[in-house]
């Protein structure tokens, strides 16, 4: 009886705190959902929790070739929209593999070769994401311009990987120090290179670090704003997160189609974390040894 | 198969110096053993010998072939290690045939060699598990197997059965010998356990602070320890050691307690008055009758029974002995005992060095 008193306040407590934070992170993206789905003339209403009436206008708006818009026929984004789409996705891959090829032999020399100036020039990497991205933005667009990479997929990518290789060069640094060396020191003394070690016998075993890594730089880069903002000003380049906020024209703001687009772009990330998540395994280290 | 020779090797980390140059000739296909206590240097030595360690001064020679920069991998050795270091992504068939893969040997063949060595540690019916699949001692074959398979010129074995449990520890410590035999190949076996090294080795090395204190075989390593540490390492329990001074009463010899206690020593080349230590095995204590000559009062404080013999724990005097007895004892507090022949081993206490008969 008493242990039930004292761990009924406790279960509360826990519901409690689950269901807040599911508000928390899930509340924002129902709504972004229901309004994708109600009509523009119900949006300027008072808000309700699910739609009086549904409509798949801003997705017609968003994916036909014309569609109807308060009785108009109007020309449908979809050619910006995809454009965009494919230069999220575009400039997100690229920045994940380069991230993740970089890291993945990077971290291995931070921790096993022997070379002067080695934990400095490592703390040097990590220490530069303690700079605020504003503080570089200036410099970093006249050297832009100076290289030409404005607007191109390459300068995109090359900005992103110096963002994002520290966090994921310090992730798989401690999967490197985690792994023991015994492994790499039997496969040497088998006929191994150094390469030939870490491709077959490291990097295998440090898949999960690897996803790990990939997911988040994937996932910073694909919810990137300010950087393609200034970087990406034409559709050649230009990715979601800035075309989206775009559909405010002078006379009226499309909270439908801001939405509905917003809704389509969460699929990629989802889709990629879902697919991944299933080798984030754990116990790949397991019958190494004892 | 090969020699292993290291002559003056030495190994710094910064300005610590943990091994001040050794001098050891391994013999081709000899089985020799690494021993001494944790820190001793014994698994530096070994991994200077594969390769994974750097040489700090001295040099290593595989075969007359000086070896201090050439890579492990060149060196044609394989090496068990105590934590198996299985890849534990690959199959046990995979496993044991990496090596012979990177040396671009042809499918059928690597097939052939790995089934080969399988059916040598009883692995055939595992060749298709992954390592998490196995057991403790399964997953040391495997390790064994992947050093066999490539047939190199020397093993190297550091601690390789030190995690396994006591029972599979015996068996495979006899499987290894039978397996070192079998195949001849030079052999080189860390350990700290001195009934695999005893058991094991033609020839054991004893290292202490990253010196060597004495190479022998087994046998004469216990016959005849080369010095106090020795004599105290090697046997369990250990040698008794009763301090002493060597007296000379006309041609007779023996060394006397600070309490009395006389011990006769045979012809030792010792003066008059040389601080010895007297050691004397527990085995070479005998229980006797009190007219014996000889006869030394041991006062009892514990026997302990280990079922085929007994471990007497008593007092010569004030010096604490063990004595070990083939037969059960009765509970009693005293009896006596005498020093069986050629039962004393002499040791100058200045030096700790063994002293030989003249």
């Amino acid at each position: 009886m008493r242990s039930l008193i004292s761990t009924l306040p406790g279960r509360i407590g826990t519901v409690l705190a689950v269901t807040l934070l599911v508000a928390w992170s899930l509340g924002p993206i129902y709504w972004s959902l229901v309004t994708s789905l109600t009509p523009p003339l119900n949006l300027l209403g008072a808000p309700s929790l699910w739609p009086q009436q549904i409509t798949f206008e801003h997705y017609a708006k968003l994916f036909g070739a014309t569609s109807m818009s308060q009785g108009n026929a109007v020309q449908s984004v979809w050619p910006q929209f995809s454009a965009a789409l494919a230069n999220s996705l575009i400039t997100s891959i690229l920045a994940t593999i380069v991230t993740v090829a970089i890291a993945a032999f990077g971290a291995y020399a931070f921790v096993r070769l022997e070379f002067p100036g080695r934990d400095l020039l490592f703390v040097a990497v990590v220490a530069t994401l303690a700079i605020p991205a504003y503080t570089v933005m200036i410099p970093l667009y006249r050297l832009m311009i100076s290289l030409k990479l404005i607007d191109t997929y390459t300068g995109i990518t090359l900005i992103y990987v110096s963002a994002f290789l520290p966090l994921a060069l310090w992730l798989m640094r401690s999967v490197y120090q985690a792994m023991p060396i015994s492994l790499e020191e039997a496969a040497w003394l088998d006929g191994a290179g150094r390469i030939y070690t870490l491709v077959h016998i490291v990097l295998p075993l440090s898949a999960p670090g690897l996803i790990a890594s990939a997911i988040l730089t994937f996932l910073n880069a694909w919810g990137q704003f300010m950087v393609p903002l200034v970087f990406s000003p034409t559709l050649a380049t230009k990715p979601l997160t800035v075309l989206i906020p775009e559909f405010v024209t002078r006379n009226y703001i499309d909270f439908g189609l801001m939405n509905a687009a917003g809704i389509l772009a969460i699929i990629p990330p989802v889709l990629l974390v879902l697919f991944l998540n299933r080798y984030l395994v754990s116990g790949l280290m397991a019958g190494a040894t004892k | 198969m090969a020699t292993v020779d290291i002559r003056r090797l030495v190994k710094r980390y910064g300005a610590e110096e943990v091994i001040h140059g050794i001098d050891l000739s391994i013999r081709d296909g000899e089985f020799i053993s690494l021993i001494g206590a944790s820190g001793c240097g014994k698994s530096t030595l070994l991994r200077m010998i594969a390769g994974l360690e750097d040489i700090s001064g001295g040099t290593i020679s595989i075969d007359g072939r000086e070896v201090n920069d050439m890579a492990p991998k060149n060196r044609d050795i394989a090496m068990v290690f105590q934590n198996y270091a299985l890849y534990p992504h690959l199959s046990v068939a995979d496993n044991m045939g990496f090596s012979l893969k990177l040396r671009d040997v042809p499918k059928p063949e690597i097939v052939r060699a790995v089934r080969e060595a399988a059916d040598l540690l009883g692995l055939t019916p595992y060749l298709d598990r992954m390592p998490k699949a196995l057991s403790g001692g399964q997953r040391q074959r495997v390790a064994m197997g992947r050093a066999i398979v490539r047939k190199p010129r020397v093993f190297l074995f550091d601690e390789p059965l030190s995690n396994l449990d006591a029972k599979l520890r015996v068996q495979m410590r006899t499987e290894i010998k039978a397996l070192q035999r079998r195949l001849g190949t030079t052999s080189i076996y860390v350990t700290h356990d001195q009934i695999e090294a005893m058991t094991m080795s033609d020839r054991i090395v004893i290292l202490n602070g990253g010196r060597v204190e004495q190479v022998g075989a087994p046998l004469d390593v216990y016959d005849r320890p080369a010095n106090l540490f020795v004599a105290t390492f090697i046997g369990s329990p250990a040698m008794n050691l009763i301090e002493a001074t060597a007296r000379r009463d006309g041609d007779r010899l023996f060394a006397e307690t600070d309490d009395g206690l006389r011990l006769p020593l045979a012809n030792y080349p010792v003066a008059e008055g040389t601080a010895v230590t007297v050691g004397i095995r527990p085995e070479h204590l005998n229980f006797v009758t009190g007219e014996t000559a000889g006869a030394l009062s041991l006062a009892i404080d514990l026997i302990e029974p280990t079922g085929h013999e007994t471990h007497v724990f008593g007092r010569l005097g004030r010096h604490q002995v063990v004595v070990i007895h083939s037969e059960r004892v009765a509970e009693t507090s005293s009896a006596f005992v005498a020093i069986g022949p050629g039962g004393i081993h002499l040791f100058d206490r200045a030096t700790g060095q063994r002293i030989e008969r003249s």
